[in-house]
């Protein structure tokens, strides 16, 4: 039978190397619209990878002050920051003696060593009892 | 660095893959113009079908863009790694087309020979494929990679991750299964007289 003898004998191997080499010279071809596709997907992933740490790093620095900003408490808080510094700031431009000035005007008294008595009989260390 | 594409035609294709991965776009075109052929190529000789095969091999470039910055020099060779990510979504396909495990499937019997002999048209070439088409997944692979695409055993191995020696059963089989199918037209395919 012949189909046995294709099935089992050498013969028929040797004979698939010649249906092989057909195959081979007629090899299918992409068409040209797969190729210019496959190119558009090879350009878009690589330009949307280039285009990534640029935006992570954007959203990296918004982190970073959103971040500190949580740690002082938010805007309001960076407010009282800043008018605390501007007078900070303020004291230190006019001297120690425009202080003395400011005390007696604001506070009622001439020294400010008298002036200024946030502590009732002046006991720290009870207040920490 | 962009580099003239003509200039890119004797860069490996590992290189290749690194200056993709580096964002040139010269790059993106030349390995475009090397692989999607070759993908395309393994794509219809495992299923059968131009328009699934370009989905397929598609999908298995799109891998390949993916993973280019990460890509370790010397790890493996591009063409490797494709001939193995493309033959193993074919293999999931059929699977699924089929709805059988296809490494498990019969062997081929010789009452098949009849209904290839009723598909086949009279290109050689066209025989072949329906005759691989009827080969279990694992069968068409080794038989595709060493016959049609040249590739060594040990490089099969390195693609279907096997050893040697299972390659060469799977390539035995398959030929010993190629050419019952094949049997009911072996004058017009070339086989010639006894």
């Amino acid at each position: 039978m012949v189909m046995t003898d294709m099935h089992n004998g050498i013969d028929g191997i040797d004979a698939l190397e010649g249906v092989f080499a057909a195959a081979r010279q007629t090899a299918p071809e992409p068409s040209a619209a797969f190729l210019m596709r496959v190119m558009a997907e090879a350009e878009a992933v690589q330009a949307a990878r280039l285009a990534a740490p640029a935006a992570a790093g954007r959203a990296a620095r918004r982190g970073r002050l959103a971040g500190l900003m949580a740690l002082v408490g938010g805007w309001p808080a960076l407010g009282g920051m800043v008018a605390a510094a501007a007078t900070g700031l303020w004291i230190g431009l006019i001297g120690g003696e425009r202080i003395d000035g400011f005390t007696a005007v604001y506070l009622g008294a001439s020294d400010s060593a008298s002036a200024v008595s946030l502590l009732p009989e002046g006991d720290l260390f009870a207040l920490m009892e | 660095m962009t580099m003239a594409f003509d200039a890119l035609s004797d860069v490996s294709d590992e290189a290749l893959l690194v200056l993709y991965g580096n964002g040139d776009p010269e790059a993106a075109r030349a390995l475009s113009l090397r692989f999607a052929p070759l993908a395309f190529r393994i794509a219809v000789r495992m299923l059968g079908d131009r328009a699934e095969a370009e989905d397929l091999a598609q999908e298995a470039l799109l891998r390949l863009w993916r993973i280019a910055p990460e890509w370790r020099a010397g790890e493996a060779k591009v063409s490797t790694w494709l001939y193995r990510v493309v033959t193993n979504l074919a293999t999931d396909r059929l699977r699924r087309r089929r709805g059988v495990g296809l490494d498990e499937a019969p062997e081929i019997e010789d009452g098949a020979a009849s209904a290839v002999e009723r598909m086949i048209e009279h290109d050689r070439a066209e025989a072949l494929q329906r005759a691989l088409d009827l080969l279990p997944a694992r069968q068409r692979q080794a038989v595709v990679l060493r016959h049609l695409e040249g590739l060594s055993n040990p490089e099969i191995a390195a693609a279907m991750e096997i050893g040697v020696e299972a390659v060469e059963s799977l390539t035995a089989r398959g030929k010993r299964a190629l050419a019952a199918l094949l049997a009911g037209r072996r004058e017009e395919l070339g086989y010639g007289h006894d």
